[in-house]
């Protein structure tokens, strides 16, 4: 009886638990794999937490990546939800500038603030890259992962999951605290709309409005 | 009435007796009428010059020059120019005439050309019978070769221009009676009838004018010919004037018979059918006489020469009194000798001076009084003896003027005319001694006097054995000799006591003819240049001598004036080095070619010349080219010799030039600056920046790495005594530095990274004029960490291969067990450490700027201590003082040396990692903004960090042991592994654990029970 319990809830939970142990690989990777350089660096970004992810989703679990929110269907619902949430993470980071003096703490580098080319650059290419990876495997891989047996929590378990990565890596910072917001309010979002995608965009144009913001009141 | 006329009367006899009275009055004074006069005159005289402001001494000086302008005016003169100046045999060539100071147009003057041949050939006979010799020939058949046939030579030329005469002549043109000569060779016009036998009519006779044609005039001016003395100045009158034309053989050209027969066409190879020839524009026989021919034509031979005598009017007047100008001839070289000053007629009659004085004979002579009777001695009636008395001379100075006259028909005289005769003049003063005749003494004197000369027999005395008898006697009765200031005051008295002065006269001069092989030139003779003229110019103007790649190029560029094609100059330079501008030749040391660096120093066409100035000091000092009282300074002169041609037509010419050569920038340092509170900027002098190190390999003696928003310094060394003697002008990439205080510059760097930047000094000695130029070269590069073993015994870095240097070699080579040129290459940030060894790891700066900047961990700026140990990462965690001991750190020393010892196990490894955000100090910022206004958004910050991996190992590859120790396939795999790129081996890493951890999963689903899938 207990062996069916036991049968039945790993029946149950085969997906959830062996995505969960991928997840913990890939962050386990992600942090300990030796790299030298950048762009090793990089590569193991993309590699760990968008290529892995990915095969194992094709290959393992034999699924569409559409399933795990790289779809633009609901356009509507994710356009609204994204900007309400869009809404939600100003107020907070407004709320971060007002009482935390985060203006000061959070810097950028000079040169972002003197070219507008290497602002578009950065901006544009370096962070909307790093915040589709990020978004893919967090608010991709590991919330639709989780969202079939926790619901709306997966949006926070997600958001807690990459809070703790972050911690785990020792650069828990100021600069980071804009992307824990989005963390949360983009996996709402994206929960909501069933796709990362307005989670992306909305995060990209609050990043990018962000940093001209701290560009602009420093000049 | 009756008043008036006793008033008159009155008058009249108080003038009478007035005038009876003067002479007397005057004479009773002692003063005569003409000193009377003479008085009057110079009262009148000093009256008018002291109102005139006349001084005495300028006026004598102005009659003075006046007396000898007639001599200083300029004769007519005549100079040739060949065109081309050095010509080949065969080349056409043209003599210009250039004649000076004539009073008519050259157009109007007769230019009387002579060409001589200098061809070697032995005497011959032509095929007409004239006789030859060197390639000249005896036109006019006199059996002699002469200018008369040089003269024709030429202006046969002139007049014949180029017409084929040969053709006129027809069958009696030489080609065609030369019987050797087959029919069908000989030309065409061969059947001709000779045109010069056949009068057409042709009316191309001319008659010249003495003194060119301008002077045509009826009634015709009267004609006077002169020769200037170009010594003296004066012009002589020749008796008669003629001109100096080429005459055919039996006639007159154009100087009297004004016609020119067929004959004459004939001998002059004219066209018998035109008046002109040579379409000149004058008629044949005026071509003949040279009217308007200033210029001259002729195919060169090696030898020839070249002459000509030009005849016109002088502007000189003559002195007769009609509208007459001196009709003079001008030679290229003036060489006419005649000395008439020689030659002048004495007309002066000897000049005798009689010293009336008698003079007692030394050694004293007696002799016996005569009886008037019987002419013998009178002897004493008792004594029966003769009565002697002293002999006395009587000294009679004579100027004795000795003429010979030659039989010459020529006349040479002043202005006018004279009689004909050069005559040799010996002119000497004698001093005779008049002895009395012993013979005729009558009566006796005590003092001589009362003898009467009865005989003009004389003996001549010579002065030097008897000066006593020449001089007068003195008040006191001593006898003396005229002093010169005596003979000075009174020339009569100098004259007759002249000794001998011999004049002789040379043969003088028959005409002008007999001077003009005087004045024949050679084309090459008339040219400036048997030497060329060198000029030697370098590149740049303030050269450098320094060590590298970046040593300035001298550049030495010739420049020639020749004719010839400079192409196939030969060039030959050299080059020498000293220490003094001013040594002696044998105190500059030659450089050799390899000690030039050049390919080659001699050769055609090598007209320039570069050179790289990267002298060493050691060579410099070794050639003594540098001193030790101005180490900084040496000179290189430059010799160049260009040669052209060979033997006669050679050309040669030397250029020096001597280039000052300032040795390198050790005169000019970099420093680091730092900057006070009050924003003042002053030098770092403790470490100087990219010094040129003795390695010439040294590339940041060259140029200088410096990062962005730095602010550089620089100085020019120089004694502080010395520094007022100076004048700065500090550049910054060709702009003018406006923050200097005299040898010290500061600039602030604003470029971003690899822009290139130049900083120029000029500097100018005001005391001895020396210039110099330095430069110094910067690049802008991002500030980076390295970071180095401190002791390579315990941790080295990690061996990656070898790799070959051309250039150098490798000392340790048998060491590494590799050729000679094979050198090891070791990785920057992978190292190897002995297990259980202390390992140091230092950070350095590249390069070396450590001063101002300032260090930011996590966005919290670090006081500027410099190295703190929160800068350091050690497996990836950030050291700090709290977990040194537990990261098994033991220190970080002050320069930021991370010490600690490796306890890894072999084949671990160790991450370290050193850097964070590099900025400069707020001081610096400010200053930058404040002096050179850059904005404070613009300042330059850059994530500056380096790692390296260390590995445990047993034996350190860089002992070269373990190479040696493997084995050749172990060898093989390593070389690949290394020779991977890193990226291709990570992705290798990632894919295969992808690819493991896929296969886990795989596994882990298919051991999971079976889902349910709804």
């Amino acid at each position: 009886m207990q062996s069916n319990t036991t049968t039945q809830f790993l029946s149950d939970w085969k997906t959830e638990i062996i995505s969960s142990v991928v997840v913990l690989i890939c962050i386990i990777l992600l942090v300990f794999f030796p790299v030298q350089g950048v762009l090793q660096d990089f590569s193991k970004y993309l590699l760990f937490l968008f290529i892995l992810p990915a095969l194992y989703i094709k290959l393992v679990l034999k699924k569409d990546l559409r399933d795990f929110g790289l779809n633009l269907q609901n356009p509507r619902l994710g356009l609204v939800w994204a900007a309400m949430m869009l809404v939600v993470s100003v107020l907070s980071v407004s709320i971060l500038f007002q009482f935390f003096d985060f203006a000061n703490k959070y810097t950028i580098p000079a040169y972002l603030g003197t070219y507008f080319w290497a602002f578009l650059l950065n901006e544009l290419v370096l962070v909307a890259l790093l915040l589709f990876i990020n978004d893919f495997f967090f608010k991709g891989f590991v919330l639709f992962t989780l969202a079939k047996k926790f619901s709306l929590a997966s949006a926070i378990i997600q958001a807690l999951v990459f809070v703790l990565f972050t911690l785990s890596t020792g650069s828990l910072d100021w600069h980071l605290a804009p992307t824990i917001i989005l963390a949360f309010t983009g996996g709402i979002a994206t929960y909501k709309s069933r796709s990362f995608v307005y989670s992306f965009l909305m995060s990209l144009i609050f990043m990018t409005f962000l940093d001209a913001y701290i560009i602009h009141i420093f000049k | 009435m009756h008043f008036i006329k006793k008033l008159f009367v009155f008058v009249l006899i108080f003038n009478i007796l007035f005038s009876m009275s003067l002479p007397y009055a005057l004479a009773e004074t002692n003063i005569t009428g003409d000193e009377v006069g003479n008085a009057v005159r110079d009262k009148l005289m000093a009256a008018v010059k002291e109102e005139s402001g006349a001084s005495s001494t300028e006026t004598k000086n102005t009659v003075q020059m006046m007396n000898t302008a007639r001599q200083k005016k300029e004769p007519p003169q005549v100079a040739i120019t060949f065109t081309p100046t050095n010509p080949t045999p065969g080349e056409k060539v043209t003599a210009s005439a250039i004649a000076t100071y004539f009073m008519n147009d050259p157009n109007v003057q007769y230019y009387t050309w002579y060409l001589q041949h200098n061809t070697g050939k032995p005497d011959a006979t032509d095929s007409e019978g004239h006789k030859t010799k060197d390639g000249n020939t005896d036109w006019n058949n006199d059996k002699r070769i002469d200018v008369e046939d040089y003269k024709i030579e030429a202006m046969r030329l002139i007049a014949n221009g180029g017409f084929d005469w040969q053709q006129a002549l027809g069958k009696d043109a030489p080609l065609c009676k030369d019987a050797s000569v087959s029919a069908d060779q000989k030309p065409a016009y061969c059947t001709l009838d000779n045109q010069y036998k056949n009068k057409t009519g042709d009316d191309d006779s001319y008659k010249a004018v003495i003194g060119g044609d301008d002077q045509r005039s009826t009634p015709s001016k009267n004609e006077h010919c002169y020769l200037h003395n170009f010594s003296s100045g004066n012009e002589y009158e020749f008796p008669s004037c003629e001109h100096l034309f080429p005459n055919a053989p039996g006639e007159t050209t154009a100087g009297g018979d004004n016609r020119f027969s067929l004959k004459e066409e004939e001998f002059w190879r004219t066209n018998p059918a035109s008046k002109d020839t040579a379409g000149s524009g004058t008629v044949d026989e005026a071509a003949v006489a040279g009217l308007g021919k200033f210029t001259f034509n002729w195919n060169y031979a090696t030898g020839d020469k070249v002459g000509v005598v030009v005849e016109g009017i002088s502007v000189e007047a003559t002195g007769y009194q009609d509208s007459s100008y001196m009709t003079m001839w001008a030679l290229p070289k003036n060489m006419c000798t005649a000395d008439p000053e020689k030659t002048k007629r004495e007309e002066a009659p000897s000049v005798v001076t009689e010293d009336p004085t008698y003079h007692l004979t030394s050694p004293l002579e007696t002799t016996p009084i005569l009886d008037s009777a019987t002419g013998l001695p009178k002897l004493d009636p008792i004594t029966h003896e003769a009565t002697y008395v002293n002999v006395y001379y009587k000294s009679v100075n004579e100027t004795v003027y000795t003429k010979t006259y030659s039989d010459g028909p020529y006349v040479i005289a002043d202005h006018g005319t004279g009689p004909a005769e050069i005559v040799t003049i010996t002119v000497s003063t004698q001093t005779k001694h008049y002895k009395e005749d012993k013979t005729k003494v009558f009566a006796e004197s005590l003092d001589g006097s009362g003898y009467t000369y009865l005989s003009d027999s004389y003996e001549t005395v010579n002065k030097t054995e008897h000066p006593e008898l020449i001089g007068y006697k003195k008040s006191d009765g001593t006898y003396a000799t005229y002093t010169t200031q005596e003979l000075a005051d009174n020339p009569a008295l100098s004259a007759a006591t002249q000794t001998g002065k011999i004049f002789t006269a040379s043969k003088g001069v028959q005409s002008i003819n007999d001077c003009l092989m005087a004045n024949i030139l050679e084309p090459s003779e008339g040219a400036a240049a048997q030497k060329m003229e060198i000029n030697l110019s370098y590149f740049p103007n303030a050269p450098v001598n320094s060590i590298g790649d970046n040593a300035d190029q001298l550049n030495i560029n010739s420049s020639i004036v020749s004719e010839g094609n400079k192409d196939f100059l030969n060039y030959a330079w050299q080059i020498y080095l000293s220490s003094d501008i001013a040594a002696t030749d044998k105190d500059w040391h030659l450089l050799t070619l390899p000690e030039t660096g050049v390919k080659k120093l001699s050769g055609i066409g090598l007209d320039s010349l570069q050179m790289k100035l990267n002298f060493t000091e050691q060579f410099l000092r070794e050639a003594k080219a540098i001193a030790s009282e101005n180490p900084n300074l040496f000179y290189a002169k430059v010799v160049l010799k260009a040669v052209d041609g060979v033997g006669a037509k050679k050309k040669e010419g030397v250029g020096t030039v001597i280039i000052p050569i300032q040795m390198s920038a050790n005169s000019l340092q970099i420093f680091s600056t730092t900057v006070s509170d009050t924003l003042a900027v002053s030098l770092d002098t403790t470490t100087e920046r990219c010094v040129t190190a003795p390695d010439e390999n040294n590339l940041d003696a060259i140029t200088c790495p410096v990062a962005k928003n730095e602010i550089m310094g620089a100085k020019f060394i120089v004694e502080p005594d010395k520094l007022k003697d100076y004048e700065f002008l500090w550049s910054f990439d060709n702009k003018p530095i406006a923050e200097t205080d005299k040898n010290i510059a500061y600039f602030p760097i604003l470029a971003e990274r690899n822009t290139p930047h130049t900083l120029s000094l000029n500097v100018a000695n005001t005391v001895t004029g020396e210039k110099t130029s330095l430069i110094k070269n910067f690049k802008v590069t991002d500030p980076a960490i390295a970071l180095k073993s401190v002791n390579l015994s315990t941790c080295a870095p990690t061996l990656l291969g070898f790799y070959v240097d051309p250039i150098n070699a490798n000392p340790d080579h048998e060491k590494d067990g590799v050729n000679e040129n094979m050198w090891p290459d070791l990785s920057d940030n992978l190292f190897e450490a002995l297990t259980g060894e202390t390992i140091e790891i230092k950070p350095t700066l590249n390069p070396l700027f450590h001063k101002n900047e300032a260090w930011f961990l996590n966005g919290e700026p670090i006081a500027n201590s410099g190295y703190e140990n929160k800068t350091w990462f050690f497996d990836g965690v950030p050291v700090t003082p709290a977990n040194m001991a537990d990261l098994g750190i033991t220190e970080i020393k002050d320069d930021g040396t991370l010490v600690f010892v490796a306890e890894k196990p072999t084949g671990e490894k160790y991450n370290i990692t050193f850097g964070s955000l590099y900025t400069q100090t707020n001081l610096v910022k400010r200053a930058l903004n404040a002096t050179w206004e850059v904005p404070q958004t613009a300042f330059y910050e850059k994530n500056v960090s380096q790692s390296i991996e260390i590995q445990m190992t047993d034996t350190l590859s860089g002992s070269r042991v373990i190479g040696k120790a493997r084995t050749p396939q172990q060898k093989i795999m390593a070389s690949l592994f290394s020779a991977i790129p890193s990226y291709i081996n990570f992705l290798f890493r990632v894919i295969l654990t992808m690819g493991l951890i896929l296969f886990l999963v795989r596994t882990m689903f298919s051991l999971f029970p079976k889902q349910n899938r709804v």
